[in-house]
């Protein structure tokens, strides 16, 4: 098959996501729904979030029940924003409890290890903050 | 003995700092901007805007450090 360019990938994407409005869809369900392939879908989904979404001032949102979604609904986007933000917190805590911690306990007079445990800590802070606030 | 030695721990602290730092600015742009830009008063996203820009800022100043 010829290549597409990613706008018409991006395109066929957004108007299937727009067609199924409110419900989402899942990579497998915009497959049939583009007749595009997989790969295909995927460079549509990545110039939908990082070209068309500022265009249309609508974010590209995905949820493992509803899939991929263009919600017109800000509400659909916090919650999407708050597991974004939820999952790199959950990250970062881990690296910190597996290797900043040890390490900085490790050697305590290493200054590039002992920057990175403070302000990674306070990075912490600031994401647990974002996830608790209502 | 650990046979994991300070340089290691450093490469992947270093390594995870960056692909922090490039998570976090793919949110801003992706997400965040075109929320606030379309609700410029929606104190959720602007706190998550002020939020998420400190931390990327941090994650810069970090990748930076020799």
């Amino acid at each position: 098959m010829s290549r597409i360019p990613a706008n018409v990938t991006g395109d066929l994407v957004r108007v299937a996501l727009m067609e199924a409005r409110p419900a989402g869809l899942s990579t497998r369900q915009l497959v049939t729904a583009t007749e595009m392939s997989a790969y295909q879908v995927q460079s549509g989904l990545r110039f939908l979030r990082e070209v068309l979404a500022a265009e249309n001032l609508t974010p590209l949102t995905w949820t493992r029940a509803e899939g991929y979604r263009l919600s017109t609904d800000p509400a659909d986007w916090i919650a999407y924003e708050r597991a974004c933000v939820r999952t790199e917190l959950t990250r970062l805590a881990r690296l910190l409890s597996s290797t900043v911690i040890p390490h900085a306990q490790k050697l305590p007079d290493d200054e590039w290890v002992q920057l990175v445990l403070g302000q990674l800590t306070g990075v912490k802070s600031a994401l647990g903050l974002l996830v608790r606030s209502a | 003995m650990t046979t994991i030695d300070g340089t290691d721990w450093d490469t992947y602290e270093r390594g995870f700092v960056r692909d922090e730092m490039t998570r976090i600015a793919r949110l801003l742009d992706t997400v965040i901007i075109p929320h606030l830009q379309g609700h410029p008063d929606d104190e959720w996203a602007q706190l998550v805007m002020g939020q998420l820009t400190g931390v990327k800022t941090v994650l810069e100043l970090l990748a930076r450090e020799q």
